[in-house]
């Protein structure tokens, strides 16, 4: 409808209506505009500092702030904002968040999605946001690590749309140090579930604070087990000599101190420092220790093994120069009776032997005879002379022919009778068997002509059961064994022992001072080798 | 004396043999038909031969002499064996006998006494050279029997007392006590006690302890 049309009433309607607006923009106006040029200034300055100092505070933050419109452009960043996340090449943000989403990945690698930023769930909800750790590769392809998190604004009633600002914390050098953190641990746990050792720190009380280790397998304990135990408890003593307890002491004054311990049967290299603060203050102490048990072992059986060897070696010279010396002896014994009985025979014979001429036939047949005689008397020597070397009987007859013949001659020397009772020697036994029987008879019957001072020797031998049963026994004198055995003349009496011991068998003298003496052996028949 | 005895001398000594051969051939009804070195050889050569004497030196080599008289003995029964030996020993006597031979003549002895020697075995009769007799055989046999074992006598002295001390009734614990030893020891003792007396049990042990109470219980 045109104003012709209009009533008087409907125009002056309208003009009181359009007056009411009028007075209302004219109500507004002065808060803007009413302000005279001073005064405007005056805002317009404070206005500016005050958005200055909130930028200043922005830029000093330790963080990354980024205002981001509500359509999700990017309005403004501060520095720390632009140097890790400005990926442009001119070093400057993205001009919308969603063109990030190609750099974007979460802890475990995968792409994280831009809806998934906390910005845009912010701007999106109107809420704010939980933290969240989100990587982002830049253009070096290193990735910058950063908690971030985001609020609405600016501040809106309830239901409007609105921008964000996002804060983020950088935390790429400290994800960098856990990881390598982590890695040195888990290097140093492969170290010690190897090595038989034990690691441990304590406070400057010496309580124990930590203690990891395989080596604490060997010593009956979990890792960690003895935390909040002092040292003196599970060393069980106070006092500060005390090896380790020493070396702790020693390191909690500033010492590196290495020692060796042996400690529930383990034995342990052990190496303790002081444990510092960063500031260098000395919190406690960390120690290491290696047990070295099985090499401390082995060096102890090789230290032993060692020991045995040059006690046999001596032995084995001892018995080598023994062999020599009785060999010695034994020629020099036969040299002697040569020389003495066949000697002395052969030179009669000769001088019976040299006829001159002056001899007449009578004399010569006497001569011949005597010679004769001679010679059946050196054969007869010369005979006796080697059976008493090794008499053949042993080997050709065996025992009992071999032990008769001794018995009589010796009786025929000594006086002393022989009593001979045996029982199973009805058959022959191994030659080394039979030598050794008829030898230790031999040396004990010396010896009982030697000391015994009697009249009567007993011979025993018996076999059964496989064993070669030897007894000489006399009534005689008897005598201190220990005080011959010390004196080491008796080689006589080793000399038996040995032929006994020889043959896997054993020898034993028994005497007692003014009752008699017993020499017994037993040889068993099959060899122990 | 008709027959002519037929001879095989035996022994390594080849010079020894050449006069023994004069010796005997110069008797007559004698002839030496072979002889050999060896041992082998003299077993040999008898079983083949069948000589009515073999004179045989027991030390020779390969083959000793009493071997081969056991084993000309058993191949050739016709053939007397004289045995000739240097040693006088009365054991090599009797182990000649016993392989067979019929005399023992020794080597320092006379012709004599070897033609005595023939003439006793192809007679059935044994001969021996001075001072061997069957007296003095006699006497080394009963001396070889030698005289008996008592059991007894076998035993240490730490087995005495442990016999003794059973056979007065105490348990093996209380003589381990006594002897300052251990049970098992004990034991062992008595194990070696049982077998050395030929006894099986306990009372048989104690019976045997008995019967030699009269005996000092230490030397």
């Amino acid at each position: 409808m045109n104003d012709h049309e209009k009533t008087r009433e409907q125009l002056l309607e309208e003009v009181r209506r359009l007056r009411e607006r009028v007075a209302v923009l004219e109500e507004r106006r002065p808060t803007l505009i009413i302000r005279n040029d001073q005064e405007q200034q005056g805002t317009l300055e404070e206005l500016r500092a005050t958005e200055e100092l909130n930028w200043r505070i922005i830029e000093a933050v330790p963080g990354g702030v980024v205002q981001v419109a509500h359509d999700g452009s990017v309005i403004k960043a501060n520095a720390t904002a632009l140097r890790t996340i400005g990926l442009t090449p001119d070093g400057k943000v993205h001009r919308w968040v969603r063109d990030y989403e190609p750099f974007t990945i979460w802890e475990d690698g995968s792409p994280c999605p831009a809806a998934d930023y906390p910005v845009n769930r912010c701007l999106q909800t109107g809420q704010p946001q939980p933290p969240m750790t989100i990587g982002v590769r830049r253009p070096d392809g290193q990735v910058r690590w950063g908690i971030y998190s985001a609020v609405p604004f600016p501040e809106v009633p309830a239901g409007q749309p609105t921008g964000a600002l996002v804060t983020f914390l950088d935390i790429t050098e400290r994800k960098r140090d856990q990881e390598t953190l982590q890695e040195r641990e888990s290097r140093l746990r492969l170290l010690l579930g190897q090595m038989p050792a034990v690691l441990w720190t304590t406070d400057f009380e010496l309580r124990v604070t930590s203690a990891v280790g395989a080596g604490l397998a060997q010593l009956d304990k979990k890792p960690d087990q003895d935390v909040g135990l002092t040292l003196y408890e599970i060393f069980q003593t106070f006092d500060p000599t005390y090896l380790p307890l020493a070396a702790h002491l020693r390191a909690l004054q500033g010492e590196s101190v290495s020692y060796e311990m042996e400690f529930m049967g383990r034995w342990f290299h052990s190496h303790v420092e002081p444990l510092r603060a960063v500031n260098g203050a000395i919190l406690g102490c960390i120690g290491v220790a290696v047990d070295f048990t099985e090499r401390k072992r082995a060096e102890e059986a090789i230290r032993l093994a060692e020991e045995q060897a040059r006690v046999y070696s001596q032995r084995l010279q001892g018995l080598s120069r023994r062999l020599l010396d009785v060999q010695e002896q034994e020629r020099r014994h036969l040299a002697r009776e040569l020389h003495d009985e066949i000697g002395q025979v052969l030179t009669c014979l000769k001088l019976s032997l040299e006829m001159g001429p002056r001899l007449g036939a009578a004399d010569v047949r006497a001569r011949l005879g005597q010679a004769r005689e001679q010679i059946r008397e050196l054969t007869s020597r010369v005979r006796d002379l080697s059976l008493r070397l090794r008499p053949t009987m042993l080997d050709d007859l065996g025992l009992i022919p071999a032990l008769l013949w001794h018995f009589e001659r010796y009786t025929a020397q000594t006086q002393v009778r022989v009593r001979f009772e045996h029982r199973g020697l009805e058959r022959r036994f191994p030659p080394e068997l039979e030598t050794a029987a008829y030898r230790i008879v031999q040396e004990a019957l010396t010896n009982v002509a030697r000391h015994a001072r009697t009249d009567e020797a007993r011979v025993r031998i018996w076999y059964d059961h496989e064993l070669l049963s030897i007894q000489v026994e006399d009534g005689g004198a008897g005598f201190d064994t220990e005080h011959l055995m010390s004196s080491g003349r008796s080689s006589g009496l080793s000399g038996m022992h040995e032929r006994a011991q020889l043959l896997g068998g054993r020898l034993t003298v028994e005497s007692t001072r003014g009752a008699g003496t017993r020499v017994m052996a037993e040889l068993p028949e099959l060899s122990t080798e | 004396m008709g027959t002519t005895w037929k001879l095989l001398l035996a022994d390594d000594h080849r010079m020894f043999r050449q006069g023994l051969r004069a010796i005997l051939e110069t008797e007559s009804g004698l002839e030496v038909i072979a002889e050999a070195e060896t041992g082998l050889e003299a077993s040999r050569l008898t079983e083949r031969l069948q000589p009515d004497v073999l004179i045989l030196d027991l030390m020779m080599p390969a083959l000793n002499g009493l071997e081969v008289a056991r084993q000309v003995t058993r191949r050739s029964k016709r053939t007397h064996v004289v045995v000739l030996s240097m040693h006088a020993n009365l054991g090599y006597v009797v182990e000649a006998l016993r392989a067979g031979a019929g005399a023992y003549v020794l080597k320092d002895a006379s012709a004599d006494d070897l033609l005595q020697a023939i003439r006793a075995v192809m007679s059935g009769k044994r001969y021996f050279s001075a001072p061997i007799s069957e007296a003095a055989l006699e006497d080394y046999q009963r001396n070889a029997e030698g005289s008996p074992l008592d059991p007894y006598d076998t035993l240490t002295a730490r087995e005495r007392e442990v016999l003794h001390l059973t056979a007065e009734g105490n348990s093996g614990n209380e003589i381990a006590d006594r002897l300052f030893i251990s049970p098992r020891t004990v034991e062992s003792h008595q194990a070696n006690l049982k077998r050395k007396l030929g006894v099986r049990n306990q009372k048989e042990l104690i019976r045997f302890a008995l019967q030699h109470s009269v005996k000092p219980s230490a030397p």
